[in-house]
């Protein structure tokens, strides 16, 4: 039996027999609230868009039409820049580290401060083996490729692109200040199908923080404060960065329905579940909060259905139906912004 | 097939051959006038008017296959020639000329060179001096995924056959094609060293793969597990190559290398001779001394070579390959084609002109 399963028969036990004095931060069922946050509809993009990131400063968004902008939160509609325009449309898109970064169809990633692109978008690197999902993190993009996770600076790649870890596909990639995580999996060369359900929390250097086999795949990832978080299924884990191995992850949320897109700021967690956002404190989650009506877009970049600031959730609402126009090639929702 | 992805061309104008030569068909060979010109250029042995796909030698002379882009009105792309080294522009030879020849490729052995027409699935044969006439058919009605010839036979990884296998067919007169293994997965690559056939084989995609071995002449069952992370990428050429002791490979990612094992295999994780490198596309052992072909920016190829006791990355040897499989080696230079055109798979608008070289081996005894 796993590390993980092991945790899991003991939560399982204790909740039978009433001994709850460990589970410090242990799961409760997530009812949403009844007093939903006000949403309002943001100002600047007024088409779809398929992922929307923020910092500090500004707000960004992949139009469902190709196009990869920002604006100034503070006047977004007077502040609008235009990083990219393609006819056949970036196919993803990330924002961090103070630049911009998108692929285009040819799986060539380009990059741009985030302030705007010199007279041309740089081009960072193009790799035909390029899988689905950019990471960016102080100056670098990363990206899982065949084999490899690989990364680049900002400015553009030497003749190779760095080897950040071998024979590892990364699904999700996260950062705090001095490394990096991921989960992924490597498939057997022998033929036997991969282990779908293994997930391994790996720093950049070192071995694995932990490999377990939960009932479900991984899916998300996050760190902060010292903690790497993850979801399976409907339910939130974490264990600490400094000693993930030592001990079995805690259960932190059970939810009604699978839990994904975990994003944290410096006292929450946030996560998308049956179509809504919904968040938590980091330590004593008694009880989530639902942020949104249940109207998420199931479409676009999974990682940038919504974005979080100091103040706000921005997040992408599923456009109604019946439709009054023709859907972009790239579709996703309009934005809304909602009070934390 | 590895190795000629390249060869995917587009619809384009042909440049150079003339209307009687197009008119030619499969079996015709006077298409010799106009493919190539000599070069007064040092180290140059002549300029061809086609984009050079793969390139051999023997003692005397010099053969390519080359193509142009795919055109409307059926006019042959594919061709294969030979010349003289000693004179090769008045001393042109065409053995085959068709209308598409991506998996096409060629060895030369024993007087005779030996070529696929995946036109006509079939394994073809003349003399090196000239088909005069048809050109000889040793087996007709098949394909594969990846193809080796030794001085006797061809050996083949069957592309129908599910779970694949790997046959031989006899070169030296028609004859049945024998089965050598099965080969589980996919295969993109065999080669062949004394009595073993070796082959690359992926049994999960976007895995790492197995370089496998049995006995060529199928009087084993048991497989070898030669190697198990070898990494194979469709995104690129991939190549297997061996020397007296070894086998080595082409890890053919972006951020790529060569790896070895021994040819009877490595015990553990296999041996990197060099890394990282962009792309590794073609391998050449020559005594002690690695020639490899690999990317230096997007579909921009070039070879290096390395000392193999101490193998590092140098300045290339020469630059702008036509594609990367266009090196060859006799016993006092390299032979290769370059080209100052786009080689992309973008390129569907302009027929290649491409220069074969002649440049000396590196001199390791050098100051």
């Amino acid at each position: 039996m796993t590390r993980l399963s092991l945790s899991l028969g003991s939560l399982g036990f204790c909740w039978l027999t009433g001994c709850a004095g460990r589970a410090v931060d242990l799961d409760h069922a997530a009812p949403a609230s009844s007093a939903l946050p006000s949403s309002d509809p943001f100002v600047a993009p007024t088409d779809e868009s398929s992922g929307v990131w923020v910092d500090d400063q500004r707000l960004y968004w992949l139009s469902g039409f190709g196009r990869v902008q920002s604006c100034l939160k503070l006047d977004c509609e007077h502040t609008r820049r235009t990083y990219a325009q393609l006819n056949q449309g970036p196919i993803t898109a990330t924002v961090g580290g103070g630049h911009v970064y998108w692929t285009s169809s040819q799986l060539t990633i380009f990059s741009c401060p985030v302030e705007g692109c010199a007279a041309e978008p740089v081009t960072v690197v193009r790799d035909p083996a390029f899988r689905n999902t950019l990471f960016a993190d102080r100056g670098y993009v990363y990206w899982s490729s065949d084999f490899d996770i690989y990364r680049c600076p900002a400015s553009g790649c030497a003749t190779t692109p760095e080897v950040v870890a071998q024979s590892v596909h990364a699904d999700y990639l996260v950062f705090d200040d001095t490394r990096a995580y991921w989960s992924g999996f490597s498939a057997p060369s022998d033929g036997s199908e991969p282990p779908q359900n293994l997930t391994a929390p790996v720093p950049v250097e070192g071995a694995p923080l932990g490999k377990a086999a939960p009932p479900a795949p991984m899916q998300s990832l996050a760190v902060g404060a010292g903690y790497l978080y993850w979801t399976t299924g409907n339910q939130v884990f974490r264990c600490p960065t400094a000693s993930c191995n030592a001990a079995p992850p805690t259960l932190l949320v059970t939810g009604e329905a699978p839990i994904t897109s975990l994003k944290l700021d410096d006292s929450a967690m946030y996560w998308l579940e049956t179509d809504s956002i919904h968040s938590c404190p980091l330590f004593g989650c008694e009880q989530s909060r639902a942020l949104t009506p249940a109207k998420v877009t199931h479409e676009g970049i999974e990682s940038a259905r919504y974005a979080i600031d100091a103040s706000y959730l921005y997040w992408l609402e599923a456009p109604d139906e019946p439709r009054t126009t023709t859907r972009p090639p790239m579709p996703g929702g309009i934005i809304r912004r909602t009070a934390k | 097939m590895d190795g000629a992805q390249v060869n995917i061309r587009r619809l384009s104008i042909l440049l150079t051959l003339s209307p009687l030569a197009l008119a030619c068909g499969a079996s015709t060979v006077d298409l010799d006038a106009t493919v190539m010109q000599s070069s007064n250029e040092p180290g140059v042995l002549g300029i061809v008017h086609e984009r050079v796909e793969q390139i051999a030698v023997d003692d005397e002379r010099l053969y390519w296959s080359g193509s142009h882009l795919l055109r409307t009105d059926g006019a042959n792309t594919w061709f294969l020639h030979s010349c003289q080294k000693s004179n090769c522009a008045s001393t042109l030879v065409t053995y085959d000329a068709q209308g598409s020849g991506a998996d096409n490729f060629f060895s030369v052995s024993g007087g005779e060179i030996y070529w696929y027409r995946s036109y006509s699935r079939a394994l073809l044969s003349c003399p090196i001096a000239g088909c005069n006439g048809t050109p000889g058919t040793l087996a007709t009605d098949f394909g594969f995924s990846a193809g080796a010839f030794d001085g006797d036979s061809f050996y083949f990884s069957d592309a129908q056959s599910i779970p694949q296998v790997i046959d031989s067919l006899p070169l030296l007169e028609p004859g049945p094609r024998q089965p050598v293994a099965a080969a589980p997965g996919s295969v993109h690559k065999v080669v062949i060293r004394d009595a073993y056939a070796y082959w690359q084989s992926e049994l999960n995609t976007g895995s790492e793969s197995l370089l496998m071995r049995t006995r060529k002449d199928g009087s084993s069952s048991a497989l070898e597990i030669i190697a198990n992370d070898v990494k194979h990428s469709n995104d690129h050429g991939f190549d297997l190559t061996t020397d007296a002791n070894s086998i080595y490979w082409t890890n053919n990612q972006l951020a790529g290398s060569i790896h070895r094992c021994p040819l009877t295999g490595c015990s553990g994780a296999s041996e990197q001779v060099l890394a990282p490198l962009r792309a590794p596309q073609g391998l050449l052992v020559d005594g002690s001394e690695l020639y490899y072909t690999h990317e230096t920016k997007p579909y921009e190829y070039a070879l290096s070579s390395c000392s193999l006791s101490a193998c590092a990355q140098s300045l290339p040897l020469i630059e702008h390959l036509d594609a990367p499989d266009v090196v060859a080696l006799d016993d006092q230079y390299v032979y290769a084609a370059t080209t100052e055109q786009d080689v992309s798979p973008n390129n569907f608008e302009t027929d290649t002109i491409a220069k074969i070289h002649r440049l000396p081996k590196p001199d390791r005894g050098a100051p």
